[in-house]
């Protein structure tokens, strides 16, 4: 005798507002930014400023026309960083898949990525000035390192299965070279894209402060002279273009590789 | 003779930390096979099986003797001959219908002409549906249909299978099984099967060649006889049981030789 099993009545799951992330998101954020703003009024305008005052130093920022600053600053750290991503990817890729390549640039790459880069703003400035030049060799090698160790973690990572799988169906060399190898580098090179943006904004940030221009510059007059609503008002200001350049690139990952996607849903 | 192996022998040399050891693994192998049969190499587990494969798809060239396929030897990977392996060996960032299509790429055949082929394909292993999914997304016995799929949409001569259903549970093996048989039939192509499967040797193969351990060589050559479609009646057959017991008591006692081997050293 078989007895069919009939299905429990699933549960209905009850639907909670906090289940929501934005909700979630909202009670944290809140709450840190009550608890600041009581640290901030209990410690005195001489070592934090309110929120409604980094408010107002926000309105002072735009009114004194520092938004074409950043602006420039921006210029500078999509220059550095988009050169970093044409060298590093292309860098990284072929060291992961070459043997030679790995043991002729990567002690140097290797040696690099561990270097205090800080260290090298006064030979930088030596070699290229205060300008452009400097801005963007900064920025790119603030970010470049990133971008070449991730691609060459993940050209080297390529399951040999199925490269052999495209040997055994005679795909050629070359395009085994863009139809598996770099698929399956694309999510290690995304990640070291999104590290060097992360970098890059640093790199910016410190090269500009190193000589007293842009951004930078304006951060340390601010600094200097204890402009805390439009310093802290600054501040936010970059963190939310770092955080939202990396948001970027991460929509741009899933776009590119919407398998990934597809498969987490 | 359709395809010839004549004498083939394949060592591996391995790199120790202190000196090379050689590693006999395949031994003055010679066989024919008939264009159209179906034959299963059958043998413990590291007994050469798939080695042997791959020198006849052409992937590793032997040490001794040669392979001829229509008399001409075997020098590389060829279209000629569909190779389905162990594990599924898919592209994870291409669909279905895409990964049917990879062989089809080095055929040159216009794109339209290709993703109808595949489609065909698909639709004889039963997955028309699911042609814009991608791997990840199947269950595993779904994937190796696609394996499927992608050899015999090259509409090779010969069908090399690398124990396709191992890594499968039980009973989408005996599915599968009996679905190849179908396709075979209906295609009549020239098999080679690799298994360790007892069962499943003699349930698809005309003939059935048993492999010694390490080194491997060819100990037995049993021919099924048993009228096709053979289908679940024969899996039941007296004879079934039989041929199963014989070729069982050669294994073991292949195995139980070299078990013995490795207790003297």
């Amino acid at each position: 005798m078989t007895t069919v099993v009939e299905p429990a009545k699933a549960a209905k799951p009850r639907r909670r507002a906090t289940d929501n992330k934005w909700v979630q998101r909202a009670i944290v954020w809140g709450a840190l930014l009550v608890i600041y703003e009581l640290l901030a009024i209990a410690l005195g305008d001489f070592y934090l400023a309110t929120i409604e005052d980094i408010v107002g130093g926000f309105i002072q920022v735009v009114e004194d026309g520092r938004l074409k600053t950043v602006g420039e600053s921006l210029e500078h750290l999509l220059v550095g960083f988009a050169l970093a991503a044409a060298v590093g990817i292309p860098t990284g890729v072929a060291m992961g898949r070459s043997f030679i390549v790995d043991s002729v640039v990567g002690m140097y790459v290797r040696g690099l990525f561990v270097t205090s880069l800080a260290a090298l703003l006064p030979l930088l400035i030596i070699l290229f000035g205060v300008g452009f030049k400097f801005q963007v060799a900064v920025v790119f090698l603030f970010s470049v390192f990133f971008v070449i160790v991730n691609a060459a973690a993940g050209a080297r990572d390529v399951p040999r299965n199925l490269i052999r799988t495209g040997e055994a169906f005679c795909v050629s060399p070359l395009r085994r070279f863009t139809s598996i190898v770099l698929p399956s580098s694309l999510p290690y090179i995304v990640v070291g894209l999104r590290l060097a943006i992360a970098n890059a904004y640093t790199g910016m940030v410190l090269a500009e402060l190193w000589v007293g221009v842009g951004t930078g510059g304006i951060l340390k007059n601010m600094g200097q002279n204890r402009d805390l609503p439009k310093f802290f008002a600054m501040v936010v200001l970059i963190t939310a273009l770092a955080a939202f350049s990396s948001h970027l690139i991460r929509v741009l990952e899933r776009r590119l590789m919407p398998w990934a996607d597809e498969v987490r849903a | 003779m359709f395809l010839e192996l004549d004498s083939v022998g394949r060592t591996f040399v391995l790199e120790r930390r202190k000196h090379t050891e050689e590693l006999c693994v395949l031994e003055g192998i010679t066989f024919g096979v008939a264009e159209g049969s179906f034959v299963a190499i059958c043998g413990p587990s590291g007994c050469g099986k798939s080695t042997l494969l791959r020198l006849i798809h052409g992937l590793q060239q032997p040490d001794t003797g040669e392979i001829r396929v229509r008399g001409e030897r075997v020098l590389g990977p060829s279209l000629d001959r569909g190779m389905v392996f162990q594990h599924h060996n898919l592209m994870p960032w291409r669909t279905v219908v895409r990964n049917v299509e990879l062989g089809l790429e080095a055929l040159k055949l216009p794109k339209a002409k290709a993703r109808k082929r595949a489609e065909l394909w698909l639709e004889k292993v039963g997955l028309s549906d699911f042609a814009g999914y991608y791997p990840a997304q199947l269950s595993g016995g779904m994937q190796q249909r696609v394996g499927l799929a992608r050899a015999l949409a090259i509409d090779p001569q010969m069908l090399l299978m690398d124990e396709p259903f191992g890594a499968l549970d039980a009973q989408t093996r005996v599915l599968l099984q009996e679905e190849l048989e179908r396709i075979w039939e209906a295609n009549a192509k020239t098999v080679v099967f690799i298994t360790h499967d007892i069962e499943e040797a003699l349930f698809l193969a005309d003939r059935v060649l048993v492999m010694s351990a390490r080194p491997g060589r060819v100990i037995a050559d049993i021919t099924v006889d048993a009228a096709r479609p053979r289908r679940e009646q024969w899996r039941a057959a007296p004879e079934f049981a039989q041929l199963k017991g014989d070729i069982w008591k050669l294994l073991r006692d292949g195995q139980h030789e070299a078990l013995l081997e490795g207790v003297g050293k």
